[in-house]
């Protein structure tokens, strides 16, 4: 009886352990397997995704993890495109510059710092993902992937559009959100600034060695010209009609820090109360 | 008088059941409990690195009501965090609030235990499922959920649970599917019961199911564990071997390789009146396992590896802990405790007790796929390596001995010295910091003024040529009947940056009364690691006062 009893609970045991996991064959790792990235999406003749999708990636040249989260933005940016709207916001003790070394870049910003005290960040890299909700931070670069994956697809509520002027020394933005849908959110608007192409120092744990000296930056946040969380423009629940458009201008001087060729204002609505990015739009200022 | 009688009937059912239990001690109605609050001021004090925080006072509290009647228990915790303690796990403010983050209720009898709520569960040595609750390190990962435990017969044991996670105020993705044998033969065969020889087995299964919805890699939505023990003793002499095995789960933990985890342990011990040993090794490779595979720093875990190193309690001893890593190492331990008799030459009148311990842990030996794909390349198998493979690398190194001795019936001293290596960049996830080496003496001796009255006294001393350079430590402390007050300066004065040079100052008083405990505490925090069974947080640098009660009732 008690040699029956210990078989049949070892059977149980080890039929579990069968039955209750899932291998992944050597090949079938990636849902691309054609390209080391995902292939482009095929926008010819079909509709293109509308919903783009805004992603705060803080970083800093210092964090050794932080290029997993560079990573998995440019292999989103691979397949889709415009609809990835990425902005790194170094920050941190990660993001401190060191005369005399490949790190002597100093990236770091007045909005940069004061959103790492607002979003009670804990580490780097942190990620917020079309939110502006610090309980939504994400610390798992892959993880972003699929958090971006939710708006495939998905309609957006307003348009933006954003006409960059640059004048005198000055950046004026041009903003103007359109109701796709009627909307009764509140709603804010933020518009900043990003870099593209900045050679400079990264420590990279995956590298060999880990200190890469000529690490290409992109998407890097230069400033805000709404503040560092925006500018309510719709501050109550009355419906804004379909078709209906709010429209907002932003000026700022620009550094000399910047090369403004390499630069694109970003600006993206929200919701006031919930925080969801509603939309976002990415151009070129030279456009 | 309304709401006397209101009391009244909510509670004359158990008063009934008081009556009724003279004579019936087995259906005893208890109740019990205990609390908890520990609050924190904060001041600014730039030169440590001390944020002032807008709330000014910020405090972790909790309550635990417990009550049971005969084979029955129930319990509930309430929790509040106006605001979270800093340094306490707390991104984005996910654990501020109130509420009551467990409940449960069990069932036991001689053979059936079942358990419906939230419960704590181990299988063997946790390498499959450790669910604990640590509020130091501010863990609570209890599972949400049923556990039933049998006894099949006296000897072997059977449970299964199923649930999921806490995580914050709410519950993990994945869903936890367990379930753990073990045959302690011992008790088993009655020939046996009373033998010095005992030899018992075990094994466990979990399996974790989370909805793989990833755009870009194919990810298993079941990932599943197993492990397999035993342990053998004779006498003083004790074996308790492990070994866990886990599929394909790429996470964040292991940037999203495919390649499973093992992990093995033995340790060995040997004790007798006035001498102890323990021999312990463990190779440890991809064993990371969450309730949700994007889960990082103390959320949701569900394996545990048990430490390697010793857990020093004197402050400058613990400056450097060591942190398990489950992406990979390889560690052995050494632990020898002597006590020489009473009136032998080094024994004196009272006794002598040495102890000497030695850990170290490196790194595995890992090798590339190929020569175009770095090793831990996301979305590949990640890298190569075998079991029990040790790299070059040394992560941790400590060599200590301590020495106890009582000199009269009014004088006890404690002297240690240690050794240290610390790999600072792994250990501390940083790069281009110098690995720290590092002497660290103590002594400590306590007075006996009478049989209630005592003073004790610190020194410590840290030389380092790394990090902030070497610290020395004094302490006293005053006990009486109920009280205790202490005063401790640790202070850096070998920071290369003499700016830094900083005293860190601390007073304070506590009372002490049967389940009822009081301390309040001003002074200077300094920033460091504080580590419990290889699981660490990071404490910030304050400086302000701290108000701690706790009660058990």
């Amino acid at each position: 009886m008690k040699k029956t009893i210990i078989l049949t609970f070892a059977v149980l045991l080890a039929g579990l352990f069968i039955v209750s996991c899932d291998k992944i064959e050597e090949g079938e790792y990636l849902k691309n397997p054609n390209n080391s990235q995902p292939t482009p999406a095929d926008t010819t003749g079909q509709q293109p995704l509308l919903r783009k999708v805004l992603i705060l990636d803080f970083t800093g040249h210092k964090c050794g993890n932080c290029p997993k989260g560079h990573k998995i933005i440019a292999n989103l940016e691979s397949a889709y495109h415009e609809a990835v709207v990425p902005v790194a916001i170094h920050c941190t003790p990660y993001a401190i510059p060191q005369a005399g070394t490949a790190f002597e870049t100093d990236f770091r910003t007045e909005e940069g710092e004061y959103l790492v005290g607002y979003m009670e960040l804990e580490g780097l890299p942190s990620g917020l993902v079309n939110t502006l909700n610090p309980l939504s931070i994400s610390s798992a670069p892959n993880e972003w992937a699929t958090m971006f994956a939710q708006y495939n697809n998905v309609l957006p509520e307003l348009s933006v559009e954003v006409v960059p002027t640059v004048a005198g020394g000055s950046l004026t933005a041009n903003v103007k959100l359109t109701a796709e849908v009627a909307c009764s959110r509140k709603l804010s608007l933020c518009v900043y600034v990003v870099e593209d192409n900045i050679i400079s120092g990264q420590v990279d744990y995956e590298s060999d060695p880990e200190t890469i000296e000529n690490y290409v930056h992109n998407h890097v946040f230069r400033t805000s010209l709404s503040g560092a969380l925006g500018e309510n423009v719709k501050d109550d629940n009355q419906e804004l009609a379909k078709d209906a458009t709010i429209e907002k201008s932003y000026t700022k001087a620009f550094s000399s820090d910047w090369n403004i060729a390499n630069c694109k204002v970003v600006a993206f609505v929200y919701d006031t109360e919930t925080r969801e990015v509603l939309q976002a739009e990415m151009v070129d200022i030279s456009e | 008088m309304k709401r006397f009688l209101f009391l009244l009937v909510v509670f004359l059912p158990a008063i009934q059941l008081f009556a009724q239990k003279e004579g019936k001690s087995e259906n005893k109605f208890n109740v019990s409990g205990n609390f908890q609050s520990d609050l924190q001021y904060y001041f600014e004090d730039q030169k440590i690195g001390a944020v002032a925080v807008d709330e000014r006072l910020l405090s972790n509290s909790y309550a635990n009501f417990m009550i049971s009647y005969g084979k029955f228990s129930a319990g509930v915790r309430f929790e509040g965090y106006y605001n979270t303690l800093l340094g306490f796990p707390n991104s984005g403010g996910k654990n501020d609030g109130f509420g009551v983050p467990s409940y449960w209720a069990n069932f036991t009898n001689d053979k059936l235990e079942v358990t419906v709520g939230h419960f704590y569960e181990q299988f063997g040595n946790g390498l499959t499922l450790r669910s604990y609750e640590e509020k130091s390190l501010g863990i609570d990962n209890a599972i949400l959920g049923a556990r039933v435990k049998y006894t099949i017969v006296p000897g072997v044991n059977i449970k299964g649970l199923v649930g999921k996670q806490r995580y914050y105020w709410d519950l993990s993705d994945g869903i936890l599917r367990g379930v753990d044998g073990e045959i302690q033969f011992n008790e088993m065969i009655k020939s046996l019961n009373d033998s010095q020889f005992r030899f018992g087995i075990g094994g466990s299964f979990v399996s974790k199911y989370q909805k793989e919805d990833n755009p870009i890699y194919n990810l298993p939505n079941n990932v599943a564990t197993g492990a397999g023990r035993l342990n053998i003793g004779y006498s003083g002499f004790n074996l308790i071997s492990e070994y866990a095995y886990k599929i394909n789960d790429p996470s964040a933990d292991n940037n999203y390789i495919y390649r499973p985890g093992q992990a093995f342990l033995i340790n060995a011990t040997y004790s007798q009146k006035g001498l102890g040993v323990i021999l312990s090794t463990k190779w440890v490779d991809n064993m990371s396992l969450r309730s949700d595979r994007n889960a990082t720093l103390s959320d949701v875990t569900v394996s545990y590896l048990p430490e390697i190193t010793r857990n020093y309690t004197y402050v400058l001893q613990a400056f450097y802990p060591y942190a398990s890593q489950p992406m990979g190492e390889w560690g052995a331990k050494a632990e020898f405790f002597y006590k020489f008799k009473k009136g032998s030459k080094l024994g004196g009148k009272y006794g002598t007790t040495i102890t000497l311990n030695y850990s170290r842990v490196h790194n595995i030996k890992k090798t590339a796929l190929n020569d175009s794909t770095p090793i831990g390349t996301s979305g590949t198998y990640g890298y190569n390596t075998s079991l029990f493979a040790v790299g070059n690398e040394l992560y941790y190194q400590d060599i200590n001995v301590e020495i106890s001795k009582k000199w009269s019936k009014k004088w006890y001293t404690n002297i240690a010295y240690m050794n240290l290596y610390y790999n600072y960049n792994v250990l501390m996830g940083t790069a281009g910091h110098d690995n720290v080496k590092a002497n660290i003496g103590v002594i400590e001796a306590t007075y006996k003024i009478t049989d209630k009255y005592a003073l004790k006294g610190e020194v410590q001393a840290m030389f380092t040529k790394q990090d902030k350079g070497n610290w020395i430590l004094g302490q006293l402390e005053f006990t009486m009947p109920n009280w205790f007050f202490t005063v401790f300066d640790n202070w850096n004065y070998g920071n290369p940056d003499k700016s830094a040079r900083v005293h860190y100052l601390n007073v304070g008083f506590g009372y002490v009364k049967g389940g009822n405990r009081i301390q309040l505490t001003y002074g200077k925090q300094r920033e460091g690691v504080m580590c419990v069974g290889g699981v660490c947080r990071h404490v910030p640098a304050s400086n302000g006062f701290a108000l701690s009660i706790s009660s058990t009732f």
